[in-house]
């Protein structure tokens, strides 16, 4: 979700595409896009620390299984 | 015109980059006659350290000389490069993490490897690895025009421009191919540190000079009255603005080089990491681009530009106002940064090309290569593929130089179907998939040929029903059509991959 929010608000093109509100006599054509770079990164980076998160989980959680199985057949023989 | 500090600057600093680039072939020691060491670094750089290789990758002589010379001669709709280089990671997120699992499991070391095990093809491999190679060349030869590009700023006190464009563009082309030889893909990494302090520095340096001058408001009023839409998208270029952000979006993650640079750091984890951060590399990229109406601003700048032929005035924008604006000394250090910003990613791209032709061409053909011998047929290869480069410079103006990277773009997607759905499903008939990536590249080159009516490539936009758009997404979308039509066919007919009943799936 985190990913897509840059993606939806650079389609938005009608929506950007005008000289005003200016920003030191940069167009807001350009600042907004420019403002999109930190706030993608912030929003990329957040959902990276989560994504990595959750994988993580799921394999330590995918070694313990495997652990278990692995020590069952050990006891089985 | 030109200081002679600003000349001295850029020769001291040309030489201690040299040496930076030797010390990285001893640098976090490894065997470099072996080629995962020499084409891959060893695969072991972490996030800082990566997150530099992979902006060295991406923010080449595309971000400080086509995209800004494209802006100037083009206008606003050359700002696609900024949120191009925003929405691209968070397709790097998703695809870079998954191969470097994968790769790292099956001991792969290109896309070509993978495509070859589980679609069971070789001749899918070997036509990937070939569309892989191909789109590099004219993206190498971008960073020769950038390259080209600084040398002609320095010479331009000295004799005629035609002869001053030749011989920088033969010494560019020299200075190249003995860089890659010698270092691989350590040296050009230590490269790339000390060029994005010296673009940085600059950028800003550009920036606040243009806006103490008062000089975006000049330029606003003064490129307004250019018939050149400068500050806004006219409503039917709407089309071609999305598609060309996210089909150049797409692709990017597709180059050889970039996907070389992600599988050479530790972990997935780092993968993603290291491309979550990436866009705020693209905050030089988009003031850089933005040069391209500033210098309206600066009159120094602008009639600097207006001294050149008009096939390269564009790429004369960033280095005129370099020179206008900035003392001679750190000038010389920012004209050097753009040169090495030209450099180490055509080291980077040629070195990625030349592994990807040993490792899935040339062994197909001798499989029993000792690895010393791998990697001198990768450094000979290496210096041929720059050869090859060369010949697509001079397709182009050089002022529209921010075509040959669309062109690698149309070619690199067509591998999009094999790598990126190979990823989710291996249910895809193999031939289906090759008579798709074949229709792609065909449709795409026959586009681009007909979209500039068979001269030089001043386009990469293709009119339609809904206005001119990115040739690149046609051809995607052809190249799809063909694989899930020719799956459907082949399921129908019940024709497998015949994969065999050992592999395992993902």
């Amino acid at each position: 979700m985190l990913l897509l929010i840059p993606l939806v608000a650079l389609l938005a093109i009608p929506l950007y595409n005008s000289i005003n509100p200016t920003l030191g006599g940069v167009p807001f054509f350009y600042w907004y896009q420019l403002l999109w770079m930190p706030l993608g990164a912030l929003l990329y980076y957040i959902a990276s620390v989560i994504w990595n998160d959750k994988e993580k989980k799921e394999e330590s959680e995918k070694r313990k299984a495997a652990r278990k199985s692995s020590s069952r057949k050990r006891s089985r023989r | 015109m030109i200081d002679p500090l600003s000349i001295a600057v850029f020769v001291i600093l040309f030489i201690l980059f040299v040496a930076l680039g030797f010390y990285g072939s001893r640098w976090r020691k490894g065997d470099l006659s072996k080629l995962k060491e020499w084409g891959m670094a060893g695969g072991r750089l972490g996030t800082t350290l990566g997150w530099f290789l992979l902006g060295a990758d991406i923010y080449t002589a595309y971000t400080f000389i086509a995209v800004p010379s494209s802006l100037f001669a083009k206008g606003a709709i050359y700002f696609f490069a900024a949120p191009y280089v925003i929405i691209t990671y968070a397709f790097a997120m998703w695809a870079m993490p998954k191969f470097w699992k994968i790769a790292n499991k099956h001991g792969y070391l290109t896309m070509a490897d993978f495509v070859r095990e589980i679609f069971n093809s070789r001749l899918l491999a070997i036509s990937i690895a070939l569309v892989g190679i191909v789109a590099e060349l004219p993206y190498i030869a971008l960073q020769i025009v950038g390259m080209q590009a600084v040398l002609i700023a320095l010479l331009s006190g000295v004799g005629a421009t035609q002869t001053i464009i030749e011989l920088s563009l033969i010494i560019s082309f020299i200075i190249l191919a003995a860089f890659t030889w010698t270092s691989g893909l350590r040296g050009a990494t230590l490269g790339a540190l000390l060029k994005d302090a010296l673009i940085l520095v600059s950028v800003v340096a550009v920036v606040v000079a243009v806006a103490t001058l008062g000089g975006f408001h000049a330029a606003l009023i003064n490129a307004s009255a250019t018939s050149i839409h400068y500050f806004q998208l006219p409503s039917s270029l709407y089309n071609a603005y999305w598609s060309l952000f996210v089909f150049s979006a797409l692709a990017l993650y597709l180059y050889p080089h970039v996907v070389n640079g992600s599988l050479a750091q530790k972990n997935p984890a780092t993968v993603r990491k290291t491309a979550s951060l990436l866009p705020l590399y693209s905050i030089g990229l988009g003031l850089l681009a933005m040069f391209g109406f500033m210098i309206y601003g600066v009159p120094a700048a602008l009639s600097y530009v207006h001294s050149f032929p008009a096939s390269v005035q564009g790429t004369q924008v960033v280095p005129g106002l370099i020179l206008t604006l900035l003392p001679p000394w750190l000038s010389g250090a920012a004209l050097l940064g753009i040169f090495i910003g030209g450099l180490v990613p055509a080291a980077i791209m040629a070195i990625a090309a030349a592994n990807l032709f040993t490792r899935n061409i040339a062994k197909e053909i001798k499989p029993k290569m000792t690895p010393k011998e791998e990697t001198r047929v990768a450094q000979i290869f290496a210096v041929v593929f720059k050869f090859l480069a060369l010949g697509f410079v001079f397709l182009i103006p050089a002022t529209f130089a921010i075509q040959l990277q669309l062109f690698g773009g149309i070619l690199i997607l067509q591998v999009l179907p094999a790598f990126v759905f190979g990823m989710i499903t291996k249910n895809l008939n193999r031939r289906a998939l090759f008579l798709g990536l074949l229709g792609g590249v065909v449709s795409g080159v026959y586009m681009m040929e007909a979209a500039n009516n068979y001269a030089q490539w001043t386009t990469t936009l293709v009119g339609t029903g809904i206005g001119p758009v990115f040739i690149g997404m046609i051809a995607l979308l052809i190249n799809i059509v063909i694989v899930l039509v020719g799956t459907w066919v082949a399921n129908y007919l019940k024709i497998t991959n015949q994969l065999p009943s050992s592999y395992v799936a993902e």
